[in-house]
């Protein structure tokens, strides 16, 4: 079981890191041009182009008047529509394993793991917790109002992610060099702080969750009950107490899973049916 | 169906990098602007490209294309020296660089100056940030124009910059005095602006050279050479129209 958790780590830190160094690579490469200094490979394209939460700040304005919001280009809206795609099949899977900012606190976290052990990630008091996860949900409509009636970027100057590829561009407003500080801070702390507390894409994309076509499941009947799930999920979801997991804040990293967390086979997975119907069903053959 | 974490891993992995590449094959991933604004839909300018919408991105020549506003005059209002870059060539976000360190806090010359001019030149209603300035030479040449009348010119003068002097230079057209040029005596420094002022038209200085002027503010003696003509030749000729219209 260890050796296929390892594994299955492996994995999704491999997806990680290739998705960070994709975007990384790509907006050392638009600087370059800003610059007059010419690259062959990935050309073209800032870090706007290739946020697919742009194709959403944009939907009203290309909607009412068939033109972009400033900085916003056709490709955001087909990310968009990609990413889309993958989180109606199986939920927000882009937060947990595409977003290079999510991957990046993240990283910072393991720090705060080694420094807090097992107080690490249980700071915040759960009342205030539940309160403050409804957050990303007011960033979200601010955003999307603001840019529908200003069509500027106006998130831009208070995105840690636009801050962290950026930082060395002088693109960056001290706002936005504020917001990075504190979430590398937070991250020490607190896991993904950003997208449990604030992020607006991960708002969206978390109530997917509710309809999503593979769903994470608990198998009750063969559930010991060890919580091995609920310590392990990053987003604190108390996976233990339901059958289904509809939290708008599940991103679908599958640390809880049968193939990492969980020590019983078929307990907790991704699935499209009930996982009891899948044990009777294999029972019978 | 059960998904696992490699098969997670593998669709995604085709679906965002698979499909980015699927598109870039169809030509539909576009990841810069089409420099195409966005135009008015009702009212009075119904059909008009909105100004509002010009981008930093955009050069000159991309704002002559979608607006009655060409890039010499753009190039012009911004003091954009035209000698050693096409004034198409330039974009919008130049200003910036160029006007970063002369305006004083609380004003700006940028983008929003080019969306300002542009609707100021085209009489279409444009509400400008509050720290957006304009050069001087921008206000002259609406101006000059017709584009504002002197009350708009008193008013505006409170959000002016002087232009860079050196390496942008540029006296605009010409109907005052051209500091840089001594009264109707060609030399290597001498701009067909110049020469224009000492009242030789512009149609004139095209038949000698037999070529349209690359720009009003263009050097004449590096135009003449990076076209191979003589320049003590064509000095001669623009000399005697000079003197002529000097009598």
């Amino acid at each position: 079981m260890k050796r296929r958790g390892e594994s299955a780590k492996r994995i999704r830190l491999t997806v990680q890191i290739l998705f960070f160094v994709v975007v990384a690579s790509t907006t050392v490469v638009h600087a370059l041009e800003e610059m007059g200094i010419s690259v062959p490979v990935l050309a073209g394209a800032s870090l706007h182009a290739i946020c697919p939460f742009g194709g959403v700040v944009t939907l009203y304005r290309l909607i009412t008047e068939g033109a972009y919001v400033q900085k916003i280009h056709e490709s955001a809206v087909w990310l968009l529509g990609i990413v889309m795609i993958s989180t109606v099949l199986v939920g927000p899977a882009f937060c947990g394993w595409v977003c290079p900012f999510g991957s990046f606190q993240e990283w910072i976290g393991t720090i705060g793991k080694r420094l807090f052990k097992r107080r690490y990630n249980r700071f915040v008091p759960p009342r205030l917790d539940r309160v403050l996860r409804y957050l990303r949900y007011v960033v979200l409509i601010w955003v999307v109002v603001m840019t529908a009636t200003t069509a500027t970027l106006i998130f831009s100057a208070y995105d840690p992610y636009y801050a962290l590829f950026n930082f060395y561009t002088g693109e960056v407003a001290v706002t936005g060099y504020v917001s990075l500080g504190l979430v590398m801070v937070l991250s020490l702390f607190v896991e993904r702080p950003f997208c449990k507390y604030a992020c607006p894409y991960g708002a969206l994309l978390g109530t997917a969750n509710l309809f999503r076509i593979f769903r994470l499941r608990r198998n009750a009947s063969t559930c010991i009950d060890c919580k091995a799930c609920d310590t392990s999920c990053p987003m604190n979801i108390l996976v233990s107490t339901v059958a289904v997991v509809r939290d708008h804040q599940c991103n679908v990293c599958l640390k809880c899973t049968s193939e990492q967390s969980c020590p019983i086979p078929h307990t907790v997975e991704l699935n499209s049916t009930r996982l009891e119907d899948v044990a009777t069903r294999e029972a019978r053959q | 169906m059960r998904v696992t974490v490699r098969s997670i891993a593998f669709m995604l992995v085709v679906t965002m990098i698979g499909g980015v590449l699927l598109l870039s094959l169809s030509g539909l991933w576009k990841t810069t602007s089409s420099k195409t604004p966005v135009k008015f839909s009702t009212g009075e300018f119904a059909g008009l490209s909105n100004p509002a919408d010009i981008r930093g991105s955009y050069s000159f020549a991309d704002v002559e294309k979608n607006f009655s506003v060409t890039a010499e005059t753009l190039a012009n209002a911004f003091s954009f020296d035209t000698s050693s870059k096409p004034a198409g060539d330039y974009v919008a976000k130049d200003i910036e660089g160029a006007y970063g360190a002369l305006v004083p806090e609380g004003g700006e010359v940028g983008t929003d100056s080019l969306k300002w001019f542009v609707s100021l030149y085209m009489g279409i209603p444009y509400e400008a940030e509050g720290d957006t300035w304009l050069p001087t030479s921008a206000l002259d040449l609406l101006f000059r124009e017709g584009k504002i009348d002197a009350a708009a010119r008193e008013e505006l003068a409170s959000r002016s910059v002087e232009p860079p002097g050196e390496g942008m230079k540029s006296p605009v057209v010409i109907t005052e005095h051209v500091e840089s040029a001594e009264d109707g005596v060609i030399k290597g420094s001498t701009t067909y602006a110049d020469v224009i002022a000492w009242g030789v038209s512009q149609q004139q200085i095209e038949e000698i050279i037999g070529m349209p002027l690359p720009g009003k503010t263009t050097n004449i003696r590096d135009h003449l050479q990076k076209n191979g003509l003589s320049f003590s030749t064509v000095k001669a000729q623009l000399h005697s129209l000079v003197d002529v219209s000097g009598q």
